[in-house]
Order: C-alpha cells, then sequence, then structure tokens
C-alpha cells in the first residue's frame, strides 16, 4: 500500500522544526542563542539587584492600584452605593449561612439515623447503615 | 466529476482556514498569554489528531461545596476497603491527575482496586476572594473526609496530596488526625525557605502580597502565568521546536498538547488564601516551623503519626527535593519512607515512567497499609 503523502502544513511544520534542530547550521546558531539566553535570564532571575529592582516597581504598581480602589469605593460610599468589599461581606455572610446548613443537615440526618436505629432495636430487625462519621458538631468552624 | 471534486476540496480548504481563523481569534479575544492557545490549531491540523482526551477516567461528582467538587471513581473489582482522596493544589486543575489515557495515576489507582476520591476545587471566582486556611481545611478537605468516608463505608482513608494541595492536606492531617489511616505526600514543599526561585521571589522586601490581594481580591490569571513563565522564559518558547521535529508521531503531539493544555488553562488563586499561603508559607516559613494557625489552632506536623510515604522528584524545581524531604524529620510516624524518581515535577504524575516504574511502587505501599475489601 502506498504511503500517504503528508500535508503542505505537516511539511512546514516539520521543515520549521527541522531547519530550527540541532542537526542543521541554522539550528546548530539557533541552540548557541538558546543557550546563551538562557544563561543569561537564569543570571538575571538570581540576581539581587534585579529581583528588588523588580520586586520595588511590582510594589509600587500594586499598591498605586490598591489606593485607586480604596479611593473609588470611598466615592461609592459618598453616593451611598455597594462597594466590592460590601459585596465580598454578603458573600461571605451567604456563605457561612450555606455552611450553618449544611451542619444542620448533617445533625438532622445523625438525628434520623438514631431514631432508625432505636426503631431497628425495637423491631428486632437488622442495624441501620453506621453513622455519617466525623463530628457533627463540629461542621462549621465559627 | 473532476471540477466537483476540486470544488470539493476548495471549499473544505476555505471552511479549515475560517475555522482556524476564529479559533485564533478567539484566543486574541480571551488575551490569553500562552502560547499553546495560538499554536494548537495549527498542530492540530498538522498533525491529524483530535483534542487530546484528557481526565478520562469514569467519574460521578459525590459532594460539592462552592466551586468545589469532591469526584469518586470507582473500580470495577474493588480489592481494596481503605479508600485514596487525592488532595491537589489550589494552583491550576486537578485533572493532571487524570492526564490521558494509559498516563492517568487516578485510572492506575482505580486500576489497582482502589476506591479513590479527588478534591477538584474549580474555577474560583469572587465568591472564593475571602475563603481562607480556615474554609478550605476546616469546612472542604474536612467534609470531603466525611464524605468519601461515608460513601466507601470505611473507617479510614489514604489522603494523597500533591504539591501545595500536599502542603493543605499535611495541615489538615495535624488538625484532624482522626479518619485518616496513611498518608502520602507527592512533591510536597514543607520547608519553604528551601523553596527554590519562588521562595526568592516572594521575600517580604520584595513582594507585598497585601497590596496584590486589596488591589485585586483574587489573583488574576495573568499574573499567575507570568509567575510560571519567568522561570523559563526561553524553554517556554523554544520546547514547541520539539513538537514541530516530532509532528508526525501522534501520540507524543498528543501527550505535549495534554500537557500544555492543562499548564495554560490556570484558574484564579483565592486572594485570602493566597494572602496566608505567602505568609505563612513563603515568608515565614511559619508551616514547617509550627506558628502557622488556622482557625486559632496551630499546624503541628510533629503530630502526625500515621504511615508517611514522602515522594519527590529529584529535578523538582517548584518544591525542591530538599523542601520536600525534611518532613519525614517533623512528623512522629514510626513507620515512614522516602521514594525518589528521577523526573520533574509534573513527571510524577505524567511521565511515561509513572506506569511502569513510579505508580506500581506507590500502589504497593499504599496496598500493604489497606484493609482488603470483603464483599458484604
Amino acid at each position: 500500500m502506498a504511503k500517504k503523502e503528508p500535508k503542505l502544513l505537516t511539511r512546514v511544520v516539520k521543515g520549521l522544526g527541522h531547519w530550527l534542530g540541532p542537526e542543521t547550521p541554522t539550528g546548530k546558531a539557533f541552540v548557541a542563542a538558546e543557550k546563551g539566553m538562557t544563561k543569561a535570564f537564569d543570571r538575571l532571575g538570581g540576581s539581587e539587584r534585579y529581583l528588588n529592582l523588580a520586586g520595588g516597581v511590582l510594589n509600587r504598581a500594586l499598591r498605586a492600584r490598591a489606593a485607586y480602589v480604596e479611593a473609588q469605593e470611598n466615592w461609592l460610599h459618598l453616593f451611598r452605593l455597594p462597594t466590592s468589599t460590601e459585596m465580598d461581606d454578603l458573600r461571605e455572610e451567604v456563605r457561612d449561612v450555606k455552611y450553618q446548613i449544611e451542619a444542620l443537615s448533617y445533625q438532622l440526618e445523625a438525628v434520623i439515623e438514631a431514631l432508625e436505629k432505636s426503631r431497628a432495636l425495637a423491631q428486632g430487625g437488622e442495624a441501620p447503615r453506621p453513622p455519617a462519621p466525623g463530628n457533627t458538631a463540629t461542621d462549621r468552624p465559627s | 466529476m473532476t471540477t466537483q471534486s476540486t470544488t470539493a476540496r476548495l471549499r473544505a480548504f476555505v471552511n479549515g482556514q475560517i475555522e482556524l481563523s476564529r479559533e485564533l481569534l478567539h484566543a486574541a479575544q480571551k488575551g490569553s498569554m500562552s502560547p499553546y492557545h495560538y499554536v494548537k490549531p495549527f498542530l492540530l491540523r498538522a498533525a491529524d489528531i483530535g483534542e487530546p482526551p484528557l481526565a478520562p477516567t469514569p467519574h460521578k461528582v459525590v459532594y460539592t461545596n462552592g466551586k468545589m467538587r469532591l469526584l469518586r471513581f470507582e473500580p470495577a473489582v474493588r480489592k481494596h476497603a481503605t479508600p485514596i482522596l487525592f488532595v491537589y493544589s489550589l494552583i491550576n486543575r486537578y485533572y493532571i491527575l487524570d492526564f490521558l489515557p494509559g498516563r492517568s495515576l487516578i485510572e492506575f489507582m482505580v486500576g489497582q482496586g482502589f476506591d479513590v476520591y479527588a478534591i477538584d476545587w474549580g474555577t474560583p471566582g469572587s465568591a472564593e476572594r475571602r475563603m481562607g486556611w480556615d474554609d478550605v481545611l476546616n469546612v472542604l478537605v474536612k467534609n470531603a473526609v466525611k464524605w468519601a468516608l461515608r460513601l466507601s463505608g470505611a473507617k479510614d482513608l489514604t489522603m494523597y496530596g500533591y504539591c501545595m494541595g500536599g502542603t493543605m492536606a499535611l495541615a489538615y492531617a495535624a488538625l484532624h488526625p482522626q479518619g485518616l489511616r496513611n498518608f502520602v505526600a507527592q512533591a510536597t514543599p514543607v520547608d519553604f525557605h528551601e523553596g527554590g526561585v519562588f521562595a526568592e521571589w516572594t521575600k517580604p522586601n520584595r513582594f507585598d502580597v497585601d497590596a496584590l490581594v486589596d488591589a485585586y481580591g483574587n489573583v488574576p490569571i495573568e499574573l499567575m502565568e507570568t509567575g510560571f513563565s519567568s522561570m523559563a522564559p526561553v524553554q517556554r518558547m523554544t520546547k514547541w521546536l520539539e513538537v514541530c521535529r516530532r509532528i508526525d508521531d501522534p501520540d507524543f503531539v498528543t501527550t505535549f498538547l495534554g500537557m500544555e493544555h492543562w499548564a495554560s488553562d490556570n484558574v484564579q488563586f483565592p486572594g485570602e488564601i493566597y494572602r496566608q499561603y505567602i505568609k505563612d508559607c513563603y515568608q515565614y516559613n511559619n508551616f514547617c516551623t509550627g506558628r502557622m494557625k488556622v482557625a486559632g489552632q496551630a499546624v503541628d506536623l510533629s503530630t502526625i503519626q500515621v504511615p508517611l510515604l514522602n515522594i519527590i522528584a529529584d529535578n523538582d524545581t517548584i518544591a525542591p527535593p530538599k523542601s520536600s524531604e525534611v518532613l519525614n524529620t517533623i512528623v512522629r510516624s514510626t513507620d515512614k519512607e522516602i521514594m525518589r524518581f528521577p523526573v520533574g515535577h509534573i513527571g510524577l504524575s505524567t511521565s511515561s515512567k509513572g506506569p511502569k516504574q513510579i505508580w506500581p511502587k506507590v500502589a504497593g505501599w499504599i496496598a500493604k497499609r489497606s484493609d482488603p475489601w470483603t464483599a458484604t
């Protein structure tokens, strides 16, 4: 059976890989350049001076943005509009309520299981499924 | 006939070009920084393959809380009563543990007869902004343990933490030892002052994490991506040439694209927990020294007494061996072991050595310390 001719795109992609591969002169030059750049970046990444400088710039940019967010929230307060911090507070409260409902459902299950167990004991039937592991009362940290 | 076939080929070509342009435009509109989104359409066409079949192991969602989901991977033939619970990092997605068919750690463990559970943290949004250690450990992980035990019918389980997930799982094990039978820490940083480049970059004088969280809430994807690409900026681009050279090897291209898909599938890091993680771990090393607190309770790793397996990747730059191996000297377990493999951080879960050399040893260690399954 004749081998299927590869697509033009396949040949182009393979050609690019080959052209910059370590076995061709262009590839050798590319690999040398890659090694040089890697070495340079490694030195830069390990330089205390560079890291302090880059960190300083990043921190200044972050603090400026944090200050902008704060100013924005102050303006929103002025117009009695909800801010993103207040929305976060609200989300936190909703999450707490969700946790409480969850803990309550566990407690309810424990009660039902205890009831089933006592009913089974009274009837002399088979034991119900084992209770949920863990302490139901401590499901939600306060 | 010839005219018809020429017309059909021309139409297919034009349609292909339109589809390709659409994919590239979509990636550009999303503002993707990773080259994956721009190069993938070309490589898929050149290699004549489909999307990588990621996360292939069948599972059920058995518990959810917000964005978090607990997944259950049931074996066809269960051999061990003690289930395994995987706790993955909040960075990237869990499916690196269920990578590709034949290259999936979860699939392997299921094949060994374990009842497997995995926490998928999902894609955090603004609702997760204020989530801290307390929420993650005392609610989400705790409930995942509870549900895994309840569904598997076991009284205890093997907790399997990976990377930052390992750090969180260790904190959990120190706080809530009940229900834990064994602990497996894979590529888990413990001594963060040996944490490599990340420890250098996040020093308190260089990185104001409070300003970042106050400014953005959650850590933006772009910032996370910039951090990862800064680790090896040149290789990040030139590695694509290897796939060009091996474009006629569909298995290689599929694995490569699968890995790149996962690596570019970044999620926002919940702000509050990021603040706590950077301070407690990288900046002040509280986690290792027993000073880290969760809801007022100290996390003391020396209280861990369950059998411990510490899996270390020799070429790991994210959790360098030095930062992980200290764990065995801190815990009080009498049954503890270190396994080292000549791979990188991700290679522990995705390399071709996984199913042949790494996972059989790990599964053997866990099986020896698990109860056998007796069907009732």
